[in-house]
């Protein structure tokens, strides 16, 4: 089991505070690629940054392979962001004075791999994200897709052990759109990176091989996109 | 080896970001310049203002006789000349009968003190030149240029350095006195005093800096002085030197603890100007305090919105797992860079500034400071103190903001919540 969510409760807010989640069980296993579908406002943003450690539960565990992530320690929980996390936010987010190649290489560099070691990775990756020729352009001279996928790079440069995306394709024209899930779905069955996408987009969620659909800070249905039923049966009274 | 990625961060983010870095640097580099140039400036000034009254026309301490209650007077007189005559011979004999009489001895205690690097007797005393119709009373002062000028830098009055040896029948004087007189070197006046009067000839004009001293102070030789103030072989003070013009005070303390005479030194003999210096330093102290406090809170203001500005940058890294210690010290890295660029900047200028005031001295008033022309010298005190201040404020603003960046939210800054 590579993630598990138990009992995550969110809430925002002091005298009259907004219930945001509420009691979300959740498991993924490794290799996994899951899509997090709902309305706006219906958490799924608060769950992934929560399962990223940006945000810190209410109440409730994030385990990943096993460890609480919310228990750690700052300098651990750094460690633990940079080599098991990957981002993809809604943004591009790419610092914009760095190269594609650069930007990408940001995460090894954190955590002090040796810059040659960074470099091919980072060569390795932008090859595999088809921007070859872009190793050594700035984020301004690349296309809003093109920049996307500079991130999703970079979000791999760790291999990590799960790649978070947020809307990854809410900025994007739908042919750029589709090129990004198609990248993504190629990187899980291909090099088997496991995914945990938050998408409000039924195409880009039916890329999945699970969606998980929320409703008002719970999950309400949980079923693999190809095949019958759940992999995953939600706990009586969650997810109904 | 390659550096560690805050480096290369902290350069880019500078060089992105190159109209507000380099409005950073040159602010910077002002700050430093005012400071430095108004504190090495009223150094210079300080500085210049002693030598000219201190090195060049006084001495660092001086040995006078004790100035005795006139019954003691009486009585040695008295016991000496009979009572009939006191009233006659006081005031002419009084310098005969005081309590440096034996020089010589004195003087060799004096050398003897630690602290003291040469001494030398000298006379003064009332005389009045003439020449044609022109009369001037003046003070004559009688010197063994060669110890004296081991005492006083008085060479640097005399044209070329040098401080010229004075013969029987030679007087020094100053400039305003032989335009008053109009005689040139090579040239005779008359010389005075109460007992005799001489014919003697100006061997050197000099210009000291001092209305009254270049109008009525004249040199001649110590033995001449002492045969027409009829000083027999005595001196009216002994003149000497420390090794530390800033000793001068320990010097003295010592030399009273030694000695039963009246010790001063510079600081006593030159405590209004002083006082009026040490004003001026009060006051200029004060602006630079406030030109440090404006710049500190203007470097302070400025990075800190240069960091406001790359909050997003901040929080992405924070994201990605950067340390708070690894934000902190990208923006600790871009301080260095601005502080060496600003500080180097800063300190070229005001060298090249310097360097041409050197070049073209201000001219300044020589009656009111003693002072004609003046340049200001490079102080290290006023770089070290800039460049520490600068320093100060940048690593400081840098390390208040990093603060800041390390408590940011990055879900906060990312999603905008």
């Amino acid at each position: 089991m590579l993630l598990r969510i138990e009992k995550l409760n969110k809430r925002f807010g002091g005298a009259a505070p907004v219930h945001v989640l509420r009691d979300v069980n959740l498991e993924m296993d490794q290799g996994e690629f899951l899509a997090l579908i709902g309305p706006s406002g219906a958490g799924k943003t608060t769950l992934l940054n929560i399962v990223s450690t940006l945000d810190s539960p209410s109440d409730g565990r994030v385990l990943i392979h096993g460890l609480d992530v919310h228990r750690m320690d700052q300098r651990r929980l750094n460690a633990f962001r940079n080599c098991r996390l990957g981002f993809v936010f809604q943004d591009d987010l790419l610092l914009p004075h760095l190269t594609a190649m650069e930007n990408v290489m940001v995460p090894a560099r954190i955590s002090r791999r040796p810059l040659q070691e960074a470099q091919r990775r980072a060569e390795e990756l932008l090859a595999r994200v088809d921007l070859s020729d872009r190793t050594k352009h700035l984020p301004g001279q690349l296309s809003g897709g093109q920049r996307q996928r500079v991130t999703i790079a970079r979000a791999l440069v760790n291999q990590p052990d799960l790649l978070l995306a947020d809307e990854p394709t809410a900025r994007l024209d739908q042919a750029n759109g589709r090129e990004i899930i198609k990248l993504l779905r190629e990187l899980n069955e291909q090099l088997g990176v496991t995914i945990l996408m938050v998408t409000h987009e039924a195409s880009a969620a039916e890329a999945a091989r699970r969606i998980v659909e929320f409703v008002d800070g719970r999950i309400v249905s949980d079923r693999p996109v190809t095949g019958g039923g759940p992999i995953h049966p939600q706990p009586q009274g969650q997810g109904q | 080896m390659p550096l560690p990625y805050e480096f290369n961060l902290a350069g880019r983010n500078l060089t992105r970001h190159l109209w507000h870095s380099l409005a950073m640097v040159l602010g910077l580099a002002l700050a430093v310049l005012v400071m430095i140039y108004v504190g090495s400036t009223m150094a210079s000034f300080y500085d210049d203002i002693i030598d000219r009254a201190v090195e060049q026309n006084s001495a660092h301490i001086t040995i006078w006789p004790r100035e005795k209650p006139r019954g003691q007077i009486d009585a040695a007189l008295r016991a000496s000349l009979g009572s009939a005559t006191v009233l006659a011979f006081d005031d002419r004999t009084f310098p005969r009968h005081h309590d440096l009489n034996g020089y010589h001895a004195v003087a060799k205690q004096v050398a003897d003190c630690p602290g003291v690097t040469a001494v030398a007797g000298f006379i003064q005393g009332n005389a009045t030149v003439s020449r044609g119709r022109t009369n001037l009373g003046i003070s004559l002062v009688g010197i063994e240029p060669d110890a004296y000028r081991r005492v006083v830098n008085i060479a640097k009055h005399f044209p070329d350095g040098i401080a010229p040896k004075l013969g029987p029948s030679d007087i020094a004087i100053g400039f305003r006195m032989a335009e008053k007189l109009g005689v040139h070197p090579g040239e005779h006046l008359y010389v005075a005093t109460a007992d005799v009067q001489r014919l003697m000839r100006v061997k050197a004009i000099f210009r000291s800096g001092y209305y009254e001293k270049d109008l009525s102070e004249a040199f001649v030789s110590l033995r001449t002085a002492q045969g027409m103030l009829a000083m027999g072989n005595e001196v009216s003070a002994i003149a000497a030197r420390c090794g530390d013009l800033q000793s001068a005070g320990d010097v003295t303390v010592e030399l009273l603890k030694r000695l039963p005479f009246k010790v001063r030194n510079w600081m006593d003999d030159n405590a209004s100007l002083l006082a009026e210096i040490a004003t001026v330093n009060r006051v200029t102290f004060f602006v630079n305090v406030l030109v440090a406090a404006v710049a500190a809170v203007g470097m302070a203001n400025v990075f800190s919105m240069f960091v406001l500005n790359r909050q997003k940058e901040l929080a992405i890294l924070r994201a990605m797992g950067a340390s708070r210690w690894s934000l902190r010290s990208i923006l600790l890295l871009e301080a260095l860079l601005i502080w060496l660029a600003g500080t180097a900047i800063g300190c070229a200028t005001v060298l090249g500034v310097m360097a041409y005031e050197q070049s073209h001295p201000y001219q300044v008033s020589a009656e009111t400071y003693g002072i004609g022309t003046y340049a200001t010298q490079p102080k290290a005190f006023a770089f070290m103190a800039a460049i520490v201040l600068a320093a100060a404020t940048m690593f400081g603003s840098a390390w208040w903001s990093g603060r800041r960046a390390a408590k940011l939210n990055p879900a906060e800054v990312i999603f905008g919540r």
